[in-house]
């Protein structure tokens, strides 16, 4: 009998971590969850159902992000009900000095509903804010939004809305976002416009097709 | 008169046949850990690791080594804990670590900003001090599975039978 052999055993041997390793990769990533971290819910959009999840991390003076954001939102528009699209902060302070304000201001917006309004208005106007008039204009615009003023100010110095920031950054540099924006699709990573446009549009389809 | 030769070198102490299993199997659980996190996930997400240290510059390389060292380190971890190769597997265990301490060790040389080591995917996050740490004390682990990881609870010892029975 081959297995009672010095060499039938071996290959049994290596057929057996061979089959150990296969069927451990292959189970875990059968059976492991998209990436969804926790956001809070005004940063979310879509069902928490939805089969593709995509979480971005962003920064609003960033121009790479405002590029971004047509195809995303294309995407939000052809897919919509299959995905669940998180937003997190990741402001790159070292380049964008109007980076943090803005995140705090969407963070208050978001606390009156109003995230993706202001968030819209951000990257729609980037370009007129991102300077020192920047306290004075995202102020204009969520005046513009109707939020109630009194409170939105009140919570601009919270340090509750630094930790929610703070949280994000930590979050972006535990898997390694070096820049903005990054996209991950079901856990796949996509930096930029442009492979999300062609190669996150390629995944999310071929995630379609798989159910 | 002669005097009687001293002998050259006292024996070296036999490791309880415990130590080795214990080697065996604290090594090959981490690395089936840190192995199989890696990859399940998409390659890519290990390459951005590798591309941190600057060690590479060749892309396809990097996604290559992506690709294969998470399967390389499960394949290790198992031969470990079913004891099937033992030395091999320990010596290439103990190898693969050196790699993983001198990768950790010429970042800081060269003062780059590492999050993370990056060595346990997405599940674990050790920062590249506390990895060098691991990292050495199962260089130690690898060595005991090497020196007496045979002894018990191993393929190799079924693997061997076969060979004394013919």
């Amino acid at each position: 009998m081959p297995s009672s052999s010095g060499p039938g055993r071996y290959a049994l041997g290596a057929a057996a971590v061979l089959f150990a390793s296969g069927a451990l990769v292959f189970s875990l990533r059968r059976t492991q969850k998209p990436y969804s971290p926790d956001a809070p819910s005004y940063r979310q959009k879509g069902a928490a159902s939805a089969p593709i999840v995509i979480v971005e991390f962003s920064d609003f003076q960033c121009p790479a992000c405002k590029v971004a954001e047509p195809p995303m939102r294309d995407l939000l528009k052809l897919y919509g009900g299959d995905i669940r699209f998180i937003f997190k902060h990741f402001p790159l302070e070292h380049a964008h000095a109007w980076a943090r304000p803005a995140a705090r201001a969407s963070e208050c917006a978001g606390r009156q509903g109003k995230f993706w309004e202001l968030h819209d208005a951000l990257y729609d106007n980037q370009a007129a804010w991102s300077n020192e008039k920047a306290p004075e204009l995202i102020n204009g615009y969520a005046k513009g939004l109707g939020l109630d003023m009194k409170a939105f100010e009140a919570c601009l110095p919270e340090a509750e809305v630094d930790l929610s920031i703070a949280g994000d950054m930590q979050e972006g540099e535990v898997r390694w976002v070096s820049s903005t924006p990054t996209f991950f699709i079901n856990g796949k990573r996509f930096v930029g416009a442009r492979q999300l446009s062609t190669l996150g549009t390629i995944w999310i389809d071929k995630l379609k097709r798989r159910g | 008169m002669k005097e009687p030769r001293a002998p050259s070198a006292p024996p070296t102490p036999r490791l309880p046949a415990w130590s080795g299993l214990a080697g065996r199997f604290v090594v090959g659980l981490v690395l089936v850990i840190s192995g199989s996190m890696k990859a399940a996930a998409p390659p890519e997400e290990f390459s951005i690791v590798i591309e941190g240290y600057q060690l590479l510059r060749s892309q396809d390389l990097i996604l290559m080594l992506a690709t294969f060292m998470p399967w390389a380190e499960v394949v290790l971890g198992f031969a470990l804990i079913f004891g099937y190769l033992t030395r091999a597997a320990a010596a290439s265990a103990g190898a693969l670590l050196l790699v993983f301490i001198g990768a950790l060790l010429s970042a800081k040389a060269r003062g780059l900003y590492l999050p993370n080591c990056g060595c346990f995917g997405a599940g674990f996050h050790p920062t590249p001090l506390m990895a060098i740490g691991i990292d050495a004390v199962l260089v130690g682990f690898a060595l005991l599975a090497y020196r007496s990881g045979t002894l018990i609870l191993s393929l190799d010892n079924w693997c061997g039978e076969g060979y004394t029975k013919r």
